[in-house]
């Protein structure tokens, strides 16, 4: 299934996509690799942005996977009593424990399980009409 | 039988010499973007036609033709892959004409060459949908002058129609529109549509033309201000004229959606964009050679 994150400007969808795929493949580690970032993100006809996430979609955590961005997003909305206490550390030790796992396929993961709950709890199944269309190169009228 | 002037309408082949002929090296009148897993330009040789990355993973490749230049070659694509999934980032714009490679750098949204077993038509490497995306393009990075204006123009694509439930695929050039889909059956459209300057442009000849798991070669073109579509060579419909001057990023072909935003699951080979429809009769006998049509 997909789902639509509504994040709170375009940069910060954009930088949750960028942050996910970067557990996949850092940013200092990358010699030329296109792809970077994990989700599409959208801005509707709302103007209001949607981070388009796949519940299958899977990665590979990089063995140098650095957890500070994530921390950097995150840490803020746990203290401010958004995400239970706990989220950001739980989230670090499984970075850091899965990263030292010596192959690929025990490293694979799907990136939607380890979106927060909180912020599962936000996101849509579908668009709301109002979203539509996002462009001209989304959604063509009914 | 229908005779065609005597360009190449196979695959590309050595040459005597050393040198290689590309399948479109006869048509390039108006070729302002061109993709495919064989050679088309002779001039793109030397160059890698697709890039491909590990699904899932990250490491990425650019592939090379196979040494007969008629498809992707499988040593390198399988040294990359291996027996992983695969997508593709890139596929590189044969014309030389500047950089109108199409890209995805989204993982999510990129098209699938290979889930389980290869995505081909006709043999030849083909991709399809995304792996985890109601969204799936390759677009330029930047907006592209191809020139159209109120001209005449052309844009045909090998497909398979992978089925009837689902949306064919979607291309773009440009940030904000030069879209071409394969065909469109179903909600919210039950016939193939051009979407030029905000007018969507139906074309009434069809409603289930396309059979599931066949190839075909699917042509849309304006001439002398006339809008058409052409299913492998044959007429299949004409829409009122339409002049709209296209400027940049505003020619979009469209189809059907699946939920809330375009794109799917049709294969497709080869995709091929002009600004003349004088070759569009051996063009679309080139793609039907290499479509196994």
């Amino acid at each position: 299934m997909n789902y639509f994150y509504p994040a709170t400007s375009q940069p910060a969808g954009k930088a949750v996509s960028e942050i996910m795929w970067q557990l996949c493949l850092p940013a200092s580690e990358r010699q030329g690799e296109v792809t970077n970032r994990a989700f599409g993100v959208i801005v509707g006809a709302n103007n209001q942005t949607y981070v388009c996430m796949s519940d299958t979609f899977q990665g590979v955590l990089h063995p140098d996977a650095d957890s500070a961005q994530m921390v950097a997003m995150l840490q803020p909305l746990e203290n401010a009593g958004h995400l239970p206490a706990g989220t950001v550390a739980d989230l670090v030790a499984w970075i850091n424990a899965t990263r030292a796992l010596p192959t690929p396929a025990e490293r694979t993961f799907t990136l939607w399980d380890k979106f927060p709950d909180y912020f599962k709890g936000l996101s849509l199944t579908e668009l709301p009409s109002e979203a539509s269309p996002a462009s001209p190169l989304l959604a063509p009228p009914r | 039988m229908l005779l065609f002037p005597p360009y190449r309408f196979g695959n590309p082949a050595a040459m005597v010499g050393g040198g290689v002929s590309g399948a479109f090296d006869a048509l390039s009148t108006g070729i302002f973007a061109a993709i495919s897993s064989r050679l088309l330009f002779s001039a793109f040789a030397a160059s890698k036609p697709i890039r491909m990355r590990v699904q899932p993973g990250s490491t990425e490749a650019d592939i090379p033709f196979a040494s007969d230049y008629s498809d992707v070659d499988s040593t390198a694509r399988t040294a990359l892959l291996g027996s992983s999934d695969g997508c593709i980032v890139t596929a590189y714009d044969q014309t030389g004409l500047g950089s109108r490679d199409y890209t995805q750098g989204t993982a999510a949204n990129q098209p699938s060459v290979k889930t389980t077993s290869l995505y081909t038509i006709n043999g030849k490497q083909a991709f399809k949908g995304s792996v985890g995306s109601t969204s799936v393009q390759l677009a330029t990075a930047g907006s592209v002058a191809h020139g159209i204006g109120t001209g005449d123009f052309l844009v045909s694509t090998i497909i398979n129609r992978a089925a009837d439930s689902v949306a064919p695929p979607l291309w773009a050039i440009g940030s904000t529109g030069f879209q071409v889909i394969g065909y469109a059956r179903g909600f919210p459209f039950s016939s193939p549509a051009i979407y030029i300057g905000g007018t969507y442009n139906h074309f009434p000849a069809s409603n289930a033309p396309l059979t599931v798991g066949a190839n075909y070669v699917l042509t849309f073109t304006r001439e002398s201000g006339t809008l058409k579509c052409y299913i492998n060579g044959t007429l299949h419909g004409t829409t009122y004229a339409n002049s709209t001057n296209i400027t940049s990023d505003r020619l979009v072909l469209l189809g059907e959606r699946t939920g809330s935003t375009w794109g799917g699951p049709d294969t497709v080979l080869e995709h091929v964009m002009a600004t003349s429809v004088t070759n569009r009769a051996a063009i679309i006998a080139s793609q039907m050679t290499y479509a196994g049509l």
